[in-house]
């Protein structure tokens, strides 16, 4: 009985969250639309997550290109596939490894810091001070970091998707015999517009989210330092398991329009 | 003294869920006045002050702030009449992503058409009341805690606030900072006329500033007059605050 009890006052705590990440972002868009514009604070931002995450995403898709090209080419060989491997590997890095990929890699660099940052403003009182200022907090520190993450994804999963590509290159370069030009050649063969489009799309629904979870912890963060850790902590899982249930949205809508 | 009230409170009620905090809570600041708000911890000075600017919503009860009722306000007027009021934090709350020149110049940039020449000088002027010119590029992370709290003192009188609420303004610093935050607590009201609202627990520090003391329980005023007056009181639980 006990356990049937916290089951349920667990479900009804996340089904309240999940109505007050609602009116979150309903406040979201009514703010974003309304003025004054922070416009030196949302170019701040995207210096911040674009820039700073930049290291970390090529280095991320470097290796991902290198192993995902290393552990493929036996299995491709022994079907005496491995001519497909360009094609192959762009299409699953471009449509589907790439920004989910990255997109987990930016939900634990900017998802994490935005909890932490608007957590430790909210218990130090910071955000309180920006209010009795008479500059609307929400607008300044939650609208132009959900915009600043739902302008850089797309531009970090490109980056990430391409170097990617490259570390593959580098693999077919040195065990395939095969030249860059001949590599990228076969990569732009293989892509279509219809590879690009969904999964460029999705990357703005994947850093919304990253930004829209990581400030809602944030700033409804409590308890002291702890509800710090907690914010920083809850915002990259609740993100991940929604990257994934909106990866799985995303390629279904593809799929209705496109199979 | 008694001037006109800058800041009216009348039959104030918060409750939170069964806790009542204020009851029937009223004050009045006049223009020019030091008024030192001293209370138990749980008394409710600290769920005053958030009603008082608009941070918390009442459930009963008016407050007018330079004559205006801010119950009725809207968002835009709450923020102008914010630019009025002053608030010192009890734990500073400097932006800490942000210089000490950043964090003066943040109120000057939204609420003043201010040249950056004019910037510059103001937060000049301002750290130069404070006697902190040399902290202008350094973040608040490389202050102590009582430069912090001086700093904190410059931004929130950078505007030039009518009205200052200061929130426990000496708690956590040293016996001798504590004297100098007073100090310029005192220089300022001088210089500027403010009208002060002082939250402390600081005796010292109520018996110095104050032109004016409340002595807050269970969310109720229970006695009001000068340091003196309630210093001499022979009421038990008047005199506990004076220990």
């Amino acid at each position: 009985m006990k356990i049937l009890s916290s089951y349920q006052s667990g479900l009804s705590s996340f089904f309240l969250e999940i109505g007050e990440m609602g009116k979150f972002t309903g406040r979201y868009f009514r703010e974003l639309f309304s003025r004054p514009f922070e416009f030196r604070e949302f170019l701040k931002q995207c210096y911040q997550m674009g820039n700073k995450s930049l290291l970390l995403v090529s280095v991320t898709g470097f290796i991902l290109g290198l192993v995902f090209t290393l552990q493929s080419r036996p299995t491709l060989m022994e079907f005496g596939a491995v001519s497909w491997m360009p094609s192959m590997i762009s299409i699953s890095i471009v449509r589907e490894i790439g920004p989910v990929i990255i997109a987990l890699i930016c939900a634990g660099r900017i998802g994490s810091s935005i909890g932490a940052e608007l957590g430790s403003m909210r218990v130090t009182e910071q955000i309180d001070a920006m209010e009795v200022s008479g500059t609307n907090p929400f607008k300044f520190l939650v609208v132009t970091r959900i915009l600043s993450a739902t302008c850089m994804l797309p531009i970090l999963v490109i980056v990430g998707d391409f170097v990617a590509l490259i570390g593959s290159a580098i693999i077919e370069n040195i065990k395939g015999d095969v030249s860059f030009t001949l590599y990228f050649n076969q990569v732009f063969a293989a892509l279509e517009f219809t590879d690009l489009l969904p999964a460029t799309v999705k990357t703005f629904f994947f850093g919304f989210a990253i930004g829209l979870v990581g400030c809602f912890k944030g700033y409804n963060s409590k308890k002291g330092t702890a509800g710090v850790g907690k914010a920083s902590n809850s915002a990259v899982v609740f993100t991940s398991m929604l990257l994934f249930v909106l990866d799985f949205i995303a390629v279904f809508i593809t799929d209705i329009f496109y199979n | 003294m008694e001037n006109k009230a800058v800041i009216e409170i009348k039959e104030l009620y918060k409750s939170f869920g069964a806790v009542e905090v204020l009851k029937d809570f009223n004050l009045n600041l006049f223009e020019g006045e030091n008024l030192v708000l001293m209370g138990k911890s749980g008394s409710g000075k600290s769920v005053m002050i958030k009603c008082l600017v608009g941070l918390m919503d009442f459930d009963r009860g008016s407050i007018k702030v330079l004559g205006k009722d801010i119950s009725k306000m809207k968002q835009n007027e709450l923020d102008e009449i914010r630019t009025d009021i002053g608030f010192l934090f009890q734990g500073s709350a400097l932006y800490d992503s942000m210089t000490v020149r950043e964090n003066l110049e943040f109120p000057l940039r939204r609420h003043r058409k201010n040249s950056e020449r004019k910037t510059e000088e103001l937060v000049k002027e301002a750290l130069e009341n404070v006697g902190l010119q040399q902290t202008i590029d350094l973040m608040p992370a490389e202050l102590s805690g009582g430069m912090q709290r001086r700093i904190a003192l410059a931004r929130a009188l950078i505007l030039k606030p009518k009205i200052i609420i200061y929130d426990e303004p000496t708690t956590g610093l040293d016996p001798i900072t504590a004297k100098e935050i007073i100090l310029l607590m005192m220089n300022i009201q001088k210089k500027y006329a403010t009208s002060s609202i002082i939250i402390t627990h600081d005796v010292d520090c109520a018996r110095v500033i104050s032109n004016r003391m409340i002595l807050l329980l269970d969310g109720k005023n229970y006695a009001e007059g000068t340091f003196n007056e309630l210093a001499a009181s022979g009421d038990p639980k008047i005199k506990a605050f004076f220990k």
